[in-house]
């Protein structure tokens, strides 16, 4: 009898894990995201929680069509984004008038951190202070010459430079830089001003002049954490803990441990709760994780690239044997296979949310995508340009259709469909690493993350076996070239003619 | 009358220029070569193009080896066609042997018949067996040619059409080529077409004529009458200038 009662005992012990309630928890992809995002997520574990963590999503849009279309449960948002970004207000009205338009997407705004991480401009203040800068106007009075380079999302965003331009009347265009890197540029002196956080734990270190917001531009950024609504109450009461928990200079201080105090944003998530009382589980180190970190990444790198590949092979000969004959229907398939390469990645990975997510489908499909013009194009024009006095006999001596396809024109096509497919192996495999900013994993992962974190050491963790993946590649599609295809067919054109 | 190989009645063929081959009514002898002799545009290469329904006629019919020309499964029907061309169209990525015999493996033939039928053309053909193994582009032009008139050749057909085969060898190439040619085209009995554009070529090779110009045809005949009694000045002038 004891004996049962301790067998249900532990019965129920090792059912609650499998019970517990699984939360998603995304990050934008910039220092803060990850630590706050990080925070709620040790949050949620104390608390029984299953957490899988979504980190380094690239931008707003990204995040919020994730938590929308139910791929993330929860993500660190900012009142001002929210207004304007994202519900395409022209002021942030009160909390309750947000939630229900957030309602409408079944998302919910939960109690903020309670500081205010609101859009500035700086610039180095010795710089500021011996040309007499303060306020922002002084830019715009007699300062034109100054290298004013914003952040990318800053420089689209309604409440970002258009605002900006409205409110001081800048007139001209600034250069675009990845946030991560403008702090370095402004310390080299390769730019003057750039948009920042105003809680960047930069501000200190790199000694600079957060410029007056004389004409009271920038609205409130209040970090807020967005959730689904149908996230258990409970949940939503554990995050809720955090409520009014961190000021402007605490945020601050935390980002600047991360950012500079090399310490990791996973230990600083369970020291700021281990202030609050909370002794979280925190995530391990990652010492000596490195190598199989990188194993991992790589082999999840080869599985989008190699699935993507595959599968623009299949189509992409395929499709180019089905129109190789028609010009105009050729011409119009590979123009638009083109169209689709000259969508940005990122936006490529953006608009396919609403309708696959994010995660693998959707950056296997974009993959798909970038890979089909360099494997269609090459078939079909090498389809189409096989020597005609060969064709001609292909049919006079009674070759089947499929036999001419068969045994002449894809064997004549092979080393051109070949070339095709190396071409798209490398920009897989080079595009690849933006998949991370949809949570897809692969060797974008620590380039993201290092990124955001301003890890040098993190993003060469990524781009290193990226670039050695693709000159393997490369090697590799070589070799292949050389068994498969007859060498006087490969180098064609350094042959002299007889 | 004896049967014809390959008939043509009232055959009229367009082109987006224009009539290409004009009413053209024929009957080419079985069991003897006939050249069609013309200059460029005159609608000769496209009235061999008919005769293995590369190209269908606009109007007219036309009838090969007694036989309209069928509707389904053309390219079985052309096999019993053998064909070969100005350049040799040879397929670059095959060795010469694979060239040959490519469509003989493709219809299934046996392998030991397809190995002993390859090696006694090309022994007809002078080519020595070693050069089997050798991909085109390592040949000279009449030995390409050979190889083409090979391949034209394996499947045993009982209509030969060429296409300007010799056109492109340099003179000497060429007679060689003749002879072998001849001796072969006669050891296999085979009914053959030839387009060419030079009347020397026709007589030395050919024992009938049609003389097309401009899609019409000016004289069709056994080569003694045409050379006899040319129907017109223009078949005169042909046979007079070139031969001069």
């Amino acid at each position: 009898m004891k004996r049962l009662i301790v067998a249900a005992g532990l019965l129920c012990c090792m059912q609650q894990p499998l019970a517990a309630e699984r939360v998603v928890v995304g990050s934008k992809d910039f220092n803060e995201g990850y630590l706050l995002s990080e925070v709620v997520a040790q949050l949620l574990e104390h608390a029984g929680y299953e957490v899988e963590r979504r980190f380094g999503l690239g931008g707003t849009l990204i995040c919020y069509e994730a938590l929308k279309h139910d791929e993330i449960d929860v993500y660190i948002e900012y009142t001002g984004t929210l207004s304007r970004a994202i519900l395409k207000l022209d002021s942030t009205p009160p909390l309750p008038d947000l939630n229900a338009a957030l309602a409408a997407d079944d998302v919910e705004m939960l109690g903020g951190f309670g500081f205010d991480n609101t859009y500035a401009l700086a610039m180095k203040a010795t710089r500021a202070d011996a040309l007499g800068i303060r306020k922002i106007s002084d830019i715009v009075h007699g300062h034109r010459d100054l290298k004013v380079v914003v952040s990318h999302e800053f420089l689209q965003r309604a409440d970002g430079w258009p605002g900006l331009v409205a409110a001081y009347g800048f007139d001209w265009y600034p250069g675009g830089i990845e946030h991560g890197l403008a702090y370095q540029a402004l310390e080299d002196g390769a730019i003057d001003v750039t948009d920042i956080y105003s809680t960047d734990g930069e501000v200190a270190r790199y000694g600079l002049r957060v410029l007056d917001d004389d004409r009271k531009y920038f609205p409130e950024y209040r970090a807020v954490p967005l959730v689904r609504d149908d996230l258990p109450e409970g949940a939503k009461a554990t995050i809720n803990a955090l409520e009014n928990s961190i000021d402007n200079s605490q945020m601050q201080h935390f980002n600047s441990q991360v950012t500079f105090g090399g310490v990791s944003y996973q230990r600083v998530a369970s020291d700021i709760l281990a202030q609050r009382g909370i002794d979280s589980i925190g995530t391990s180190e990652q010492g000596g994780q490195m190598w199989k970190s990188l194993r991992h990444n790589t082999l999840v790198h080869l599985r989008l690239t190699g699935i993507a590949l595959v599968g623009a092979v299949a189509v992409g000969v395929l499709l180019a044997v089905a129109v190789y004959r028609t010009r105009w229907l050729s011409r119009s398939v590979v123009y638009v296979a083109g169209l689709l390469q000259t969508i940005p990645s990122i936006a490529l990975l953006g608009l396919m949310i609403p309708l696959l997510g994010i995660g693998t489908v959707p950056a296997i499909t974009a993959l798909f995508l970038y890979s089909l013009l360099p494997v269609l194009r090459n078939t079909v024009t090498a389809l189409a340009t096989v020597d005609p006095v060969v064709t001609r006999v292909a049919v006079a001596i009674g070759l089947s259709r499929f036999e001419q396809l068969r045994h002449v024109y894809l064997p004549l096509s092979l080393p051109a469909i070949l070339a095709g497919v190396r071409t798209a192996a490398v920009i897989s495999i080079g595009t690849a690493t933006l998949a991370a900013f949809i949570g897809a994993g692969g060797l974008g992962d620590p380039i993201v993350t290092g990124l955001a974190l301003n890890d040098p050491r993190l993003i060469l963790q990524g781009a290193i076996p990226a670039a050695t993946l693709a000159i393997v590649t490369e090697l590799v599609f070589e070799g292949i070239e050389r068994l498969v295809v007859p060498r006087h067919l490969l180098a064609t054109a350094a042959r002299p003619l007889r | 009358m004896t049967d014809a190989a390959v008939e043509f009645s009232g055959v009229s063929k367009r082109f987006n220029a224009g009539w290409v081959l004009d009413d053209v009514t024929l009957a080419l002898p079985e069991g003897r070569t006939t050249a069609v002799v013309g200059e460029s545009g005159s609608g000769k290469s496209t009235s061999l193009q008919l005769m293995n329904a590369v190209y269908h006629a606009d109007k007219g019919t036309v009838r090969i080896l007694g036989q309209p020309i069928p509707k389904r499964q053309l390219h079985l029907w052309r096999r019993g066609i053998g064909y070969a061309i100005q350049g040799a169209g040879l397929f670059p990525h095959l060795n010469v042997r694979d060239n040959i015999t490519l469509l003989a493996k493709l219809t299934g033939l046996d392998s030991a018949f397809i190995e002993q039928r390859c090696r006694s053309l090309m022994d007809a053909m002078g080519l020595a067996s070693e050069l089997g193994a050798r991909f085109p582009h390592l040949l000279s032009g009449g030995e390409q040619q050979r190889v083409g008139l090979c391949r034209a050749l394996m499947l045993q057909p009982r209509l030969l059409l060429l296409d300007e085969p010799f056109s492109a060898l340099d003179p000497i190439a060429r007679v060689g080529l003749y002879d072998l040619f001849v001796r072969l085209r006669d050891r296999e009995a085979v009914t053959t077409v030839l387009v060419t554009h030079d009347i020397r070529e026709a007589l030395r090779l050919a024992d009938h004529l049609v003389i097309l110009r401009g899609g019409v045809v000016q004289q069709s005949g056994p080569v003694d009458h045409v050379q006899h009694s040319p129907a017109n000045d223009y078949v005169n002038a042909l046979l007079t200038d070139q031969l001069a």
